[in-house]
């Protein structure tokens, strides 16, 4: 869950309806097993994500406090314990035609790491709870 | 604007912890699946919070409010109360706290380096964040 290939110019997470802006880097593992982002699929992703049965996105980023919404929002919900609705969107396709996925969250995971001399960098696990819904706009 | 992680400290009481260099904080949940039969995808629910840390540096036996405290917390098994955040936290800047156990104190003496500090410690009860007005 830690090495993330897809990067913020490819997708967009928004949590509550709000794009998470720190964000740098974006992956995904499906029962367990880490999706290889490289060479991702995009249009096929429904088809990919379909019949698993555990869905865990992983985000890192460094920390921007003067963003709208950042890690530490998420870092809250962890502490209070909220289930928060959450969307993907490819950025690479045209707006009209942007697969997307859509669910809820639950954090499992956050990690603030503050070396010297070097950007506060953090890690976020969210643990997908229930059927995604696929909204796929080119179909 | 992107935060530097040079202006973060660990603070026992308004006491910042001496010649730290590296401060990581981790805030897990052991999250339960509910899935039942019917459902696609697992369910969750929230399960039992755990946060930990660790803090990394150089040695400063002179640093008796925060770096001995710890190891005597360390020694004696005693829980501390700990803040992380800025010396003078501004608008925005996130304040953690919480009490801690310190579950490792070490440190390190090689010849022609400097001494080096590395502590571990474990949340006892809850953490908050606060975000400064």
């Amino acid at each position: 869950m830690s090495d993330n290939k897809l990067v913020d110019f490819d997708v967009e997470l928004r949590i509550s309806g709000s794009v998470l802006n720190d964000m740098k880097g974006f992956g995904f593992d499906l029962d367990g097993e880490k999706i290889d982002t490289t060479n991702f699929d995009h249009a096929k992703w429904e088809k990919i994500i379909a019949g698993h049965k555990n869905l865990k996105i992983s985000v890192n980023g460094n920390l921007d406090k003067s963003s709208a919404n950042n890690v530490l929002d998420l870092i809250a919900a962890l502490i209070s314990e909220e289930v928060l609705p959450y969307s993907i969107f490819y950025k690479t396709a045209a707006a009209s035609q942007r697969e997307s996925i859509s669910g809820v969250a639950l954090i499992e995971n956050a990690n603030l790491n503050m070396d010297d001399g070097t950007d506060v960098k953090w890690t976020c696990s969210l643990q997908n709870s229930g059927d995604p819904v696929f909204t796929n706009k080119s179909a | 604007m992107v935060e530097n992680g040079s202006v973060v400290l660990l603070k026992i009481g308004v006491n910042a912890i001496a010649a730290t260099q590296n401060l990581s904080l981790t805030i897990s949940n052991n999250l339960i699946r509910t899935t039942t039969k019917g459902n696609d995808f697992h369910t969750y629910k929230y399960g039992r919070r755990r946060w930990n840390g660790s803090v990394k540096g150089l040695v400063d036996i002179t640093d008796t409010t925060g770096q001995v405290a710890l190891l005597n917390a360390a020694r004696n098994g005693t829980e501390i109360s700990i803040l992380i955040g800025k010396a003078t936290p501004a608008s925005g800047d996130p304040v953690y706290a919480g009490a801690v156990q310190v579950e490792k104190h070490s440190e390190g003496y090689n010849e022609g380096n400097e001494s080096t500090l590395d502590i571990s410690f474990r949340g006892s009860g809850p953490i908050s964040q606060t975000i400064t007005s």
